[in-house]
């Protein structure tokens, strides 16, 4: 038989002089593949996610090292810090309830808040001198290395059920994760490096907008480490707010919202935000859109747009587009340089969307780690 | 095929005079934040202010 140019029985060793030694090298190979294929698969993933899980060991191991570092060089505690530390590793939360969602927002803020509130009283417990900005500085080192442990802890979890049950299905999702879990992972590890030297990140880019239009107005409180002032554009009144830098912390803009609602009302918000970008687009590029752009757990969304819908003002986001590494690393130049461009898209929204007289609420939402105001 | 070259990132501070609007760049010292009021203009004496600080592969 000729296909070709190449004869097909000389190729398989099936003519009737075939050797009955190049059968069996055919055979074997796929009778072993038939009953093994998926238990050789299974070691071949194995090992791929060994690697990877090593890696992630490393990651989470160096992220303790540094935080311990840091308090015994900066706090100089009396006392070995690293038992407390190793405890705050091992903390969890339990959501509420879920089977009757009416009103579970208010829980879910409770309990998030006890648990912010319980650490932040710990970080101060670990040296009498530590002002705000260090202990915000400790919390967000904390919350990556604890972050780091949880997620090799499950990536453990799955990767050892799946080699003791021998079920190869059970690990395929888990090779698919592996990139994106190994990504973040390698963005909390740098981020720990920005946190220590108090250098904005990515998501810091909100607050960068809003406190360039803060520089010289009267600031006043508007929650807990949040702050607001007013200002003045092309007859418009502007109320400005950003969480209180340069510390690092996401403030309360939920609350500070109810707050600067209970004083006056204005007739439109803008929201000035870091957004993921889509794989091929530019960091740093800048996107309009609806809807109140803010992350976390969404108790805060919900009361903005809570208070949004009682009193009908509509709410308009920017966004600057950047990857989950961008948005908790030191803050790339691309991103820096769209400052400019974001104030005037957001002066421009003000021009077309309100009339003389009136007034926006302008909010410039994200950790504002190393942004002043 | 996919493999990733280690990035070096180097963190800069961007200082701008208030008054002549001048800008300089160096690079990053520990206690720098952004609108923070640093040393006075080499040429006209005036405030300098850090506008930006962010990382740069080196």
């Amino acid at each position: 038989m000729e296909f070709l140019g190449i004869n097909i029985d000389e190729l398989l060793g099936s003519g009737d002089d075939s050797n009955p030694l190049m059968w069996l090298v055919w055979i074997v190979p796929i009778i072993i593949f038939m009953f093994y294929g998926q238990r050789i698969q299974l070691q071949i993933t194995s090992s791929e996610i060994s690697r990877s899980m090593e890696k992630l060991k490393t990651f989470k191991e160096e992220a303790r090292k540094e935080l311990i570092e840091y308090l015994k060089t900066t706090l100089k505690p009396a006392t070995d810090p690293t038992p407390k530390i190793d405890r705050f590793f091992e903390h969890f939360t339990i959501m509420p309830v879920d089977m009757d969602p009416n009103g579970i927002v208010p829980k879910v803020r409770h309990i998030v808040r006890s648990r912010e509130d319980y650490v932040r009283l710990q970080v101060k417990t670990l040296s009498p001198e530590l002002n705000s900005m260090e202990a915000s500085k400790i919390e967000n080192i904390l919350e990556a290395a604890t972050t780091l442990h949880l997620l090799y802890k499950i990536v453990r979890h799955l990767f050892l059920t799946a080699k003791k049950q021998n079920n190869f299905p059970l690990i395929l999702p888990l090779q698919m994760m592996m990139p994106f879990i190994m990504e973040e992972a390698e963005a909390l590890k740098t981020a720990v490096d920005a946190f220590k030297h108090g250098q904005p990140i990515g998501d810091g880019i909100g607050p960068m907008v809003v406190g360039k239009m803060m520089l010289g107005t009267a600031k006043k409180t508007a929650a807990f480490e949040t702050v607001w002032s007013e200002s003045e554009y092309e007859g418009r009144r502007l109320y400005l707010m950003k969480a209180e830098g340069p510390a690092a912390t996401v403030g309360r803009p939920g609350d500070a919202l109810e707050r600067i609602f209970s004083e006056s009302k204005p007739d439109m918000i803008v929201m000035v935000d870091a957004a993921l970008k889509l794989e091929g687009e530019e960091s740093g590029s800048i996107a309009q859109g609806f809807g109140a752009a803010i992350g976390g757990i969404g108790t805060d969304r919900f009361q903005i747009e809570e208070v949004a819908t009682k009193y009908k003002i509509p709410i308009y986001a920017i966004v600057i587009k950047q990857s989950i590494k961008d948005a908790i690393t030191i803050m790339k130049k691309e991103i820096a340089d769209s400052t400019e461009k974001v104030t005037a898209q957001v002066h421009d929204l003000i021009k077309e969307n309100t009339k003389t007289g009136q007034s926006v609420l302008v909010i410039g939402v994200g950790n504002t780690l190393g942004v002043s105001q | 095929m996919f493999s990733k070259k280690k990035e070096i990132i180097t963190p800069y501070s961007v200082e701008q005079c208030s008054s002549c609007k001048a800008i300089s760049k160096r690079k990053f010292k520990d206690g720098d934040y952004i609108f923070k009021n640093t040393d006075s203009c080499s040429s006209c004496k005036g405030q300098l202010v850090i506008s930006k600080i962010f990382g740069e592969v080196s």
